[in-house]
């Protein structure tokens, strides 16, 4: 049988490294995707191309301590060309859609005022939104902030207050009382 | 733990175990088999590679926390050849290759034949439209080293199953020693509903040489109807804030014949499927173009 040029590649230290790394951040990266993501579909495909650039991009991995932060940016870039409509279609495997649906399944009781946080919320522009989810659902602070947003750590100060303020008038706007969100918490 | 926090659909923690269940290994598997680090960063989606002809050599690591359990059953024997009604293997060199005789066969027929060799290998033929027979969909192993590979086709390449002669095939090579698993593509039998498939205008699937992208639903249901098939249809709405899109099945929709046309994909044997969207868009929602 034909053997493919690329098969001498698999020996390569390369491919140890990244699937090392890939199961220290394979859950990290679902979630990631999961939250943004309004479908188990959605979010399947933004796990595989995440994955995926990363293979392709295996020689300039970064050290251990930072490939989550680079492939929540990678994930970051592949999300908002999903939102520009550029859907690339991923062949998912049906495990993988099958892992995602279960974990669909799971939704979390929402409130009413949950439901008005919730509107107040999407009603942020994307960038604001990415910034206060990175700081909520990510838990980063500042410096990992600025390599996720590859900006300085000064800059990520300023857009964070911003996007508080401007999340904080929304919800004003959408009724509810702004001190019971403890938005800040780094 | 605030409001916001509790607006996450899930928490990293609540995933716990994800790394090492079978979507992440297939996908995994799915990746590694693109040749790495050659390509700018997102210029090609790792379907166009995957989709052809395979052999690859395996390497276990940490993330494949599935060891195969070697059971006394399982000692080395010198069998060079096995057969039941669905497969035949036989040590051909330095590797087995499996003939799949009947792939519609209950799968147990063909775990036994691979275990009569020693071999833990599991295989799913799955129903995939014309173009796509033939290929390994996906592949997944554990436990394996170096010189383990796995690999398959049709052979001869490029046969058409069905016709004398042609099989599709795996290769194992010889003293394999983890777990493997292959997911083959077969004809799908009618009713049954494609698992992997071709763009519907390609060569040999059932809207050969027909470009729906951006055509109106009438336009593509007439030819489709004209070529005797039946048409289902998956609506893309566009989310209300103008940034992305979703999928839905429903067919109880209304679809007029004024929508437009994005992607036709085989649906089932005889049915597309069309993409379909109520308002004209400029970029095509599903290639982005």
């Amino acid at each position: 049988m034909r053997r493919p040029p690329w098969e001498s590649l698999v020996g390569d230290d390369r491919r140890r490294r990244f699937e090392a790394m890939y199961a220290q951040t394979y859950e990290p990266i679902l979630g990631y995707a999961m939250r943004r993501c309004a479908s188990p579909e959605d979010a399947a495909d933004a796990v595989a191309e995440t994955f995926a650039i990363a293979w392709r991009r295996v020689d300039v991995l970064p050290p251990d301590a930072e490939t989550r932060l680079w492939l929540y940016g990678i994930a970051r870039n592949v999300l908002a060309n999903h939102r520009r409509g550029r859907v690339r279609r991923q062949s998912r495997s049906v495990e993988l859609d099958a892992d995602l649906a279960d974990l669909y399944a799971y939704s979390p009781e929402g409130s009413v005022e949950l439901g008005a946080i919730a509107q107040a919320f999407k009603e942020l522009h994307e960038d604001d939104r990415e910034l206060l989810s990175l700081v909520a659902w990510e838990g980063l602070d500042h410096a990992q902030l600025a390599k996720v947003l590859d900006c300085s750590r000064n800059a990520v100060r300023i857009r964070l207050h911003r996007a508080r303020k401007r999340f904080a008038k929304a919800l004003a706007r959408a009724g509810v009382s702004v001190n019971r969100v403890t938005v800040e918490s780094i | 733990m605030n409001e916001l926090r509790q607006l996450a659909r899930v928490r990293d923690e609540q995933l716990a175990g994800q790394a090492s269940g079978a979507g992440a290994r297939a996908l995994l598997a799915a990746i590694v088999v693109e040749d790495p680090g050659t390509e700018d960063a997102g210029s090609r989606a790792p379907r166009s590679r995957r989709t052809r002809r395979l052999v690859v050599g395996l390497v276990a690591t940490a993330a494949l926390a599935i060891v195969a359990v070697m059971g006394p059953t399982l000692l080395e024997r010198d069998a060079t050849s096995y057969a039941n009604a669905a497969i035949d293997i036989e040590l051909r060199g330095d590797e087995y290759v499996a003939r799949i005789k009947d792939p519609f066969a209950d799968h147990a027929l063909y775990a036994e034949a691979f275990q009569a060799m020693s071999l833990d290998i599991g295989m799913e033929l799955i129903p995939a439209s014309p173009t796509q027979v033939g290929n390994i969909v996906r592949m997944g192993f554990a436990g394996t080293t170096m010189a383990d590979t796995l690999g398959g086709g049709l052979e001869p390449e490029g046969c058409t199953i069905g016709h004398e002669g042609c099989f599709l095939t795996v290769t194992v090579s010889k003293g394999f020693k983890g777990r493997g698993v292959f997911y083959l593509a077969r004809p799908a039998k009618p009713g049954e509903r494609y698992q992997a498939s071709g763009e519907a205008g390609r060569k040999g699937e059932m809207l050969e040489g027909y470009d729906a992208d951006g055509r109106t639903v009438g336009k593509v249901a007439a030819e489709a109807h004209r070529r005797g098939l039946r048409v289902v249809f998956q609506i893309i709405e566009p989310h209300p804030d103008g940034h992305g899109f979703s999928l839905s099945r429903d067919q109880s929709a209304k679809v007029g014949d004024h929508w437009y046309v994005w992607a036709a994909e085989p649906e089932q044997v005889g049915t597309v499927r069309l993409l379909v969207t109520e308002k004209h868009l400029r970029n095509n929602p599903v290639t982005g173009k």
